[in-house]
């Protein structure tokens, strides 16, 4: 064998295990980086979570953490590029419902896959409904609000992200209680929502905090009435909840979870759980995540598969109830 | 005086080394992104924003502020050598801008755009200096129906775009309206047209679309073409810089670009529909409108100017009411919230060393693109000296990973080299693809906002006339349409009274 040829299969036999990874020595995990799937395009709330969420898990991990966004499809092509990753601990979801309760979402064909095809890890933080005014509109509260669309029926105008959507799921249930009219306009994405509130087509967005609400707030263009959430929340403490307002919307809590393809070794599992742990518990990522609009909040892998269930099964009840799903 | 405050303020901060390297960076990687076809600003911030979290929140902004600006002045580099858009912005640019290159007049076409993208960039940025925020609370003006109406006068710029068959473009335009429609309804959540691929249920993407029709269907002609053994462009290269008579046709169409700064302002307005306008709007104003398309400068000047202007139009939103207009401003708004800084209407109060520094960093970005840009114009002109043979695997190389890169997704490369073959045919048969593009964009957006306004009005098309803002858009849009008819009829009718006249005699 000449040098030259030497070389080459040595190179190729590099390259090789580069795409294998793995091939060689099998060491503890993780010994390379691991790639988390994010199902919406850079820069929202749940992107930009996550990315704080990923800086950390970096540090307790000793391998890079990076996210990739494969947005599309109601988050079905990151569910189910996940879903056909090998389960190895290599390829996560850092997820909200839509991805992983598939079977009961609007558009179930696009999802390949089931919700126990998925496996929880760890809860790391959860989404706000918040249901949104001007702050100079002539109603300050819930009550007010109502009291105005029952003396102008069919004239006030409410906002959300499209029918099916969790919070749409929320406004409708919270319009039908109140006993109200009010007409509905779907908008791509909060920021035409928020152009739209802020530019007097619309009189109430209902939509998660976060991204380009915060900034809104801190100047007092807007004012959030209300949150959909059974408790009040650390990041809007002042803002009440629905439920102590008298309205039982009953979604279950908007979570933002990791997950894994189903077979996962079970001490990969262990280990990212308890990095996820320690990041949601370090003050400098409960921070962090507080001025993008998210709360810090942990729930283990039987707690979140629990909550998965609640939230899949609430919703398709809902949908069906509403007459969107047949 | 508050203006000259703010530009002080402004050049202070951006002179400040600290900054002018992270500018400098954004701005090289922003022409490099832009040079190499389908390689896009979007991808590239996504990339480096992990990157930037060692960076101050106003170095961040700074550097990924100058891939999105800087990459709209290397989009028309490859547009005007190769046939092939850099960027989705600068479609158009291949119209003229190729033409000229196969005259010898590439180094004209590449000085005058990087002048006009100057021009464009820096009086879009004085602009917003001085008018930020009262621009941005004009932008809130624009609800669905302003919108919608907006649209449809867009739509009736096809009516201008293309100098062959006029049913060729109306075909074309037809055809992108129903590529539009492709996807998920947003009003009824229900999933249209997408053949049950699942990649589909957003929409064809545009990136692939441009990258297939006008990139992969130019090579694939080229290839053809060297099999007639007949070199790429053959012309040896005079003048590297444009004639004094190209530099005064050009000032009008320059002047009129950087107005499209206000298109961009407008959420989803953005730089290829500006550019696009442009284009179209000097066409309509020209005395030789039959020029275009024959590698006219004025069809490089204008557009080239415009989607600079609009691009810059893009930050206002951003920096002025924290709202994002586009993907690329997206991002950005996640590069603002991963460093703690939420922006919005207090921005300017309450960190005016950011807004301050990222505007002013533009200044001198634009300065440090023109000053990259000029010198590389011999060295890109050089590029076309390369054997084609060895250049358009290269090309199909970078072409690939760029529809990868944008939603990281393998459909959107199918989707590519299928437009690819549809774009082949296309430059066949003669078909324009401008319009294709133009109605691809516009059609969603249309649709989206006419939908809205309904809903928003409790079923009433009145709407669209109730409202000022649209009324005169759609007068607008109603003024153009009819009166080639009018005239043609005055016309007539004077010719009709002329012969008259003489029967009489």
């Amino acid at each position: 064998m000449s040098h030259r040829t030497f070389w080459v299969v040595m190179f190729c036999c590099f390259l090789l295990s580069m795409v294998n990874g793995n091939g060689l020595a099998q060491g503890t995990y993780p010994e390379r980086p691991i790639q988390a799937l994010v199902s919406y395009a850079p820069g929202g709330s749940t992107d930009s979570g996550a990315r704080v969420i990923a800086e950390y898990m970096q540090k307790y991990l000793k391998q890079p953490f990076l996210i990739v966004n494969k947005p599309g499809g109601g988050s079905s092509i990151a569910g189910n590029e996940l879903f056909r990753s090998k389960p190895d601990g290599y390829t996560l979801g850092m997820f909200t419902s839509a991805p992983t309760t598939p079977e009961y979402t609007m558009n179930p064909q696009n999802f390949i896959y089931k919700t126990k095809d998925l496996q929880p890890v760890a809860e790391w933080s959860k989404n706000l409904t918040v249901f949104l005014s001007r702050y100079d509109a002539p109603w300050k509260s819930i009550e007010e609000l109502i009291k105005h669309a029952k003396a102008n029926p069919s004239k006030l105008v409410w906002s959300h992200a499209g029918r099916g959507n969790r919070d749409w799921i929320e406004g409708t249930l919270f319009v039908g209680q109140a006993g109200i009219k009010m007409l509905d306009v779907p908008f791509q994405g909060a920021a035409d929502s928020m152009t739209a509130l802020l530019g007097g087509n619309v009189d109430v967005v209902v939509t998660s905090y976060g991204g380009v609400t915060i900034g809104q707030m801190e100047a007092k263009k807007i004012r959030a009435l209300a949150i959909s959430d059974e408790k009040r929340s650390s990041v809007l403490p002042d803002v009440p909840t629905l439920k102590e307002l008298g309205y039982e919307i009953g979604t279950p809590e908007n979570y933002l979870g990791m997950f894994a393809p189903k077979g996962t070794p079970a001490e990969v599992l262990q280990k990212l759980n308890e990095a996820v742990l320690k990041a949601t518990q370090d003050p400098e990522v409960q921070q962090k995540l507080a001025k993008i609009g998210l709360a810090a909040s942990y729930k283990n892998a039987k707690d979140l598969e629990q909550l998965v269930d609640n939230f899949g099964k609430f919703q398709f009840k809902i949908l069906k109830e509403l007459g969107v799903l047949k | 005086m508050d203006f000259l405050d703010n530009l002080l303020i402004a050049l202070s901060f951006s002179v400040q080394p600290e900054n002018l390297l992270p500018c400098f960076i954004g701005a090289f990687i922003g022409t490099l992104v832009g040079v190499l076809p389908g390689l896009g600003p979007m991808a590239t911030m996504s990339l480096l924003l992990p990157i930037t979290f060692k960076l101050s929140t106003a170095q961040s902004i700074i550097m990924l502020a100058g891939i999105y600006y800087g990459a709209q002045y290397g989009g028309s580099t490859t547009s005007i050598l190769m046939n092939i858009p850099g960027e989705a912005s600068t479609v158009i640019t291949c119209i003229d801008g190729y033409e000229m290159a196969k005259k010898g007049r590439a180094g004209a076409a590449l000085g005058i755009s990087a002048m006009g993208s100057f021009i464009g960039g820096t009086v879009a940025v004085i602009m917003m200096t001085f008018l930020a925020p009262p621009l941005a609370e004009m932008a809130l003006k624009f609800g669905p129906p302003e919108n919608a109406s907006l649209m449809v006068l867009g739509v009736i710029l096809v009516i201008y775009l293309s100098s062959g068959s006029m049913i060729k473009a109306l075909m074309m335009a037809a055809f992108g309206f129903l590529l539009g429609s492709i996807g998920s309804d947003l009003l009824s959540g229900s999933i249209r047209f997408s053949m049950g691929f699942r990649d589909l249920t957003d929409g064809v993407g545009l990136v692939p679309v441009v990258m297939g029709l006008f990139g992969i269907s130019e090579v694939m002609l080229n290839i053809e073409e060297s099999f007639r053994d007949r070199d790429f462009i053959k012309t040896t290269f005079r003048d590297l810089f444009p004639y004094k008579s190209e530099y005064l046709e050009s000032v009008g169409p320059i002047a009129r670009g950087t107005l499209f700064f206000f298109l961009g302002i407008l959420p989803g307005g953005g730089a290829i529909i500006a550019s696009i306008a442009s284009y179209a709007l000097e066409r309509k104003l020209s005395k030789t409108p039959e020029k275009f398309g024959t590698g006219y400068i004025k069809g490089v000047a204008g557009p080239e100017t415009a989607n600079n202007a609009a691009c810059m139009g893009a930050y206002v939103p951003l920096l002025t009411l924290g709202i994002p207009g586009n993907g690329v401003m997206g991002i950005l708004m996640g590069a603002f919230l991963i460093h703690g800084v939420a922006p919005g209407p207090l921005l300017l109060t309450t960190h005016p060393d950011i807004f301050w520094g990222v505007i002013g960093s533009m200044y001198m970005g634009n300065i440090m693109l023109l000053i990259l840009n000029l010198p590389l114009i011999g060295i890109w002109v050089r590029i076309l000296r390369v054997p084609y043979k060895l250049l358009f695997p290269i090309i199909l190389l970078i072409c690939l990973i760029g529809s990868y890169s944008v939603n990281n997704s393998i459909f959107d490369v199918n989707l590519m080299v299928i437009f690819g073959i549809i774009g082949y045919l296309m430059k066949k048969f003669g078909y324009p693809g401008a319009p294709l593009v133009l109605a691809l964009i516009l059609g969603p957006m249309l649709e989206r906002n006419m939908g809205q306004s309904v809903m928003m009005s409790n079923g009433s098309f009145m709407i669209f006339i109730s409202r000022p803002i649209s009324a005169v858009l759609l007068m607008t849009t109603f003024v153009l349409l009819i009166s080639p008819m009018i005239l043609s009829l005055i016309r007539r009718k004077r010719v009709g009274l002329l012969i008259e006249g003489e029967e009489d005699n």
